[in-house]
């Protein structure tokens, strides 16, 4: 199943398949380590869906939802 | 910028550069202002190597290709550093447990031609998990490797042999670097890293590093459990604050008072020795009585910050504070405002948003500063007089919070009317729950606290020189030591009566205008301006009364010219509201135009605040006379 990261449900693992946005957002996710490909997972949502925690390898990193909006991805079974 | 040769720390935030720094320099560090920047540098000597270089701690940044002013700073650093002949090289400080999304930053610095050796810290947390094969590292990058222990200092003594060994001489680049962005360049590095950080892996465990981590963040970023425990640690901090300042506080103001009188009883009125008393060493004194609190104001949050929980009370509350156009970094400011504004001006610099930088500032002073405190104290004694003590202490926790809403509600209108067309981004890592090395945290504390000191000190003498000109020129029958004459017939006593029919709508007169305006070199001013002003009316008012022993007793017998009491209920509540929403400090202000580069901005915050405060204050009076 492909959908937004905001969409991916909680505890769920999922693939980064493209990163959509303005150049200076795309730049900003990247210098944090977020790229095409990478494995993510959805520890949890924050405050009706404004901040998202994700693990990414052996840390968790928070996001808004206009960040947690441009990145596509596709849930790993 | 240091005369000596250097080299810098360089890497992300959070990567272990500070606590490297304090087991370089030995916890001894000078903090300045970058030139052209609000971001802070730190430079410190090689401890016990008196021949040897300096070091620079810089600001952490994640590549050299976004644009931020860390980057701006870090890049002008090498590049002034390489221009004057001066720098060595750089050590670039990675955290072993996030080397495939630091590494890129190594590359960078690679292709640049500036000459490094790789820190990496956190080593002894990644080995739990796994082993890597630092030589194999070092090969692939072709710079030396060392692995460094944060809380005992392993490694560091390895890592400065091998930095006298490499930078062994001056950098002379043709070029400074700069590093052009694009996507495929970035994803490019990040997937060569991803390879090179599999490859030196070995010794793979099946354990994972940050399950105890894990298990604290989910009850401390839970979305109710999460609030009420952050809600118990930031009572837990600032009663801390309170409990463990007062003392220190009493004993600056006694040493302060001390010399006043001290140099009082020598002046004979002189007018040097007077300013020395009545401008400088009180307005100081105001000032430095709050210097505690601000040191351990720092330690607090130093504390938090290092332990890993700052950065999960600024993930629980950026949901609420976005919707109203804060950060959740807004916090940190929020949480040093409670102390004084200045300090928690400076701390704005951690937000990279400006408009919610410049929201969280406009805001800031609604906090209740400590300088208040005496303000409140005296007004509530004043309403309460006789009562017991738990209703003005109630009263008191009511204005704290009451300021804390009219903050956010200010901050929401902001929101409203300053619509942004770019939305500020927000992508944060929480670290790895950590030990704080107490010494680095009341290092890092003192330093901080120095450069607040530094910082407002110069304003400060300024504002105590104008102030005290214009409370004892033109000089009037001082001499037979009536002081309230002078003030009287001083240009602010003259502007104070000029103005006296502003005063007047929220039921004062020219004396509470004179103690309002001098409140602008600091808040707590008016309570010892208002008390100088009030003494003799009352030996004027009273002649058969005996001295009053409180200026609580005092307030109550100071009658207007038509004989009504000057302190009602109404107008001491119009006060408390007038204090509890304008912007007197004028300290604040210059700090303000300091951290914004926008004289309008300051002007603006200044003037809008202490104008509403003023029709508040009004209102208040005639509502409840």
């Amino acid at each position: 199943m492909t959908c937004r990261l905001k969409d991916l449900p909680e505890k769920m693992q999922a693939r980064v398949v493209n990163m959509e946005g303005d150049h200076a957002l795309v730049r900003y996710l990247m210098d944090m380590g977020i790229r095409n490909n990478i494995v993510v997972k959805m520890i949890g949502k924050l405050f009706f869906g404004s901040n998202y925690i994700i693990e990414i390898g052996n840390e968790y990193l928070v996001l808004r939802k206009k960040e947690a909006q441009c990145l596509k991805v596709t849930t790993l079974s | 910028m240091p005369q000596s040769d250097y080299f810098v720390l360089v890497g992300p935030p959070n990567s272990g550069k500070t606590t490297l720094f304090n087991w370089i320099t030995g916890y001894k560090k000078q903090t300045v202002n970058y030139p052209g920047s609000t971001v802070d540098v730190f430079f410190g000597l090689i401890h016990k190597q008196p021949d040897s270089w300096k070091v620079v701690d810089t600001p952490g940044i994640y590549s050299f290709s976004s644009p931020s002013p860390e980057k701006e700073v870090v890049q002008n650093i090498l590049r002034d550093s390489i221009q004057s002949n001066q720098l060595r090289g750089v050590i670039l400080v990675l955290d072993a447990t996030r080397l495939e999304r630091q590494l890129p930053l190594a590359f960078q610095l690679k292709s640049s031609g500036v000459p490094f050796i790789l820190a990496l810290s956190m080593y002894d947390i990644q080995k739990k998990q796994s082993e890597m094969d630092l030589s194999l590292l070092s090969k692939k990058l072709t710079v030396p490797v060392y692995p460094i222990e944060g809380l005992l200092g392993g490694g560091v003594t390895e890592l400065l042999d091998s930095a006298k060994l490499n930078f062994n001489k001056k950098v002379s680049l043709s070029s400074v670097f700069s590093v052009e962005w694009s996507k495929v360049k970035q994803e490019k590095g990040l997937e060569e890293a991803k390879k090179v950080v599999d490859k030196i892996l070995v010794h793979k465990s099946k354990r994972k590093i940050g399950i105890r981590t894990q298990w604290l963040d989910k009850w401390l970023l839970h979305p109710v459990i999460g609030f009420g425990c952050l809600c118990l640690i930031l009572f837990i901090f600032f009663s801390g604050i309170f409990w463990l300042a007062q003392p220190l506080m009493n004993f600056v103001d006694s040493a302060f008072t001390f010399g006043v009188e001290k140099i009082l009883n020598w002046s004979q009125g002189q007018l040097l020795l007077d300013f020395l008393a009545n401008g400088v060493l009180t307005s100081f004194g105001a000032f430095f009585v709050f210097v505690p609190q601000v040191f351990i104001l720092f330690v607090g949050i130093y504390l938090l910050e290092d332990s890993g929980y700052l950065a999960r009370a600024v993930t629980l509350v950026d949901g609420p504070f976005s919707r109203i156009g804060l950060s959740g970094k807004s916090l940190f400011p929020f949480l040093s405002g409670f102390a004084c504004a200045i300090p928690a001006t400076l701390a704005t610099r951690s937000i990279s948003s400006k408009r919610e930088k410049w929201i969280t500032i406009f805001v800031l002073p609604f906090m209740t500063c400590s300088a208040r405190l005496p303000v409140y104290a005296l007004l509530l004694s004043f309403l309460f007089y006789g009562e017991s003590a738990w209703k003005p202490g109630l009263v008191m926790s009511f204005i704290y919070f009451l300021s804390l809403i009219l903050g956010i509600f200010v901050a929401g209108l902001l929101n409203i009317f300053f619509k942004s067309e770019r939305h500020s981004s927000f992508v944060m890592e929480l670290p790895l729950y950590r030990q704080p090395i107490l010494l680095s945290v009341l290092s890092s504390s003192w330093s901080r606290t120095k450069h607040f000191i530094r910082k407002a000190g110069p304003v400060i003498f300024t504002l105590a020189l104008i102030m005290w000109v214009a409370t004892n020129f033109p000089r009037h029958s001082h001499e037979n030591g009536n002081p309230e004459e002078q003030i009287q017939k001083s240009y602010a006593g003259q502007f104070g009566q000029l103005i006296e029919p502003v005063f007047e709508q929220m039921g004062g007169d020219w004396r509470i205008g004179v103690s309002l305006l001098s409140a602008f070199v600091a808040r707590e001013v008016f309570v010892s301006v208002l008390a100088v002003t009030l003494k003799n009316t009352e030996s004027q008012v009273g002649k058969s009364d005996k001295p009053s022993s409180s200026m609580v007793e005092v307030m109550k017998k100071v009658k207007l010219l038509d004989g009504k009491p000057l302190f009602s209920t109404a107008m001491v509540l119009s006060l408390l509201v007038f204090f509890m929403i304008s912007l007197q400090c004028l300290s604040t202000t210059g700090i303000v135009y300091k951290e914004t580069g926008s004289w309008k901005f300051a002007v603006v915050q200044l003037v809008s605040l202490n104008l509403v405060a003023y029709i508040a204050a009004v209102f208040t009076y005639h509502f409840f006379i």
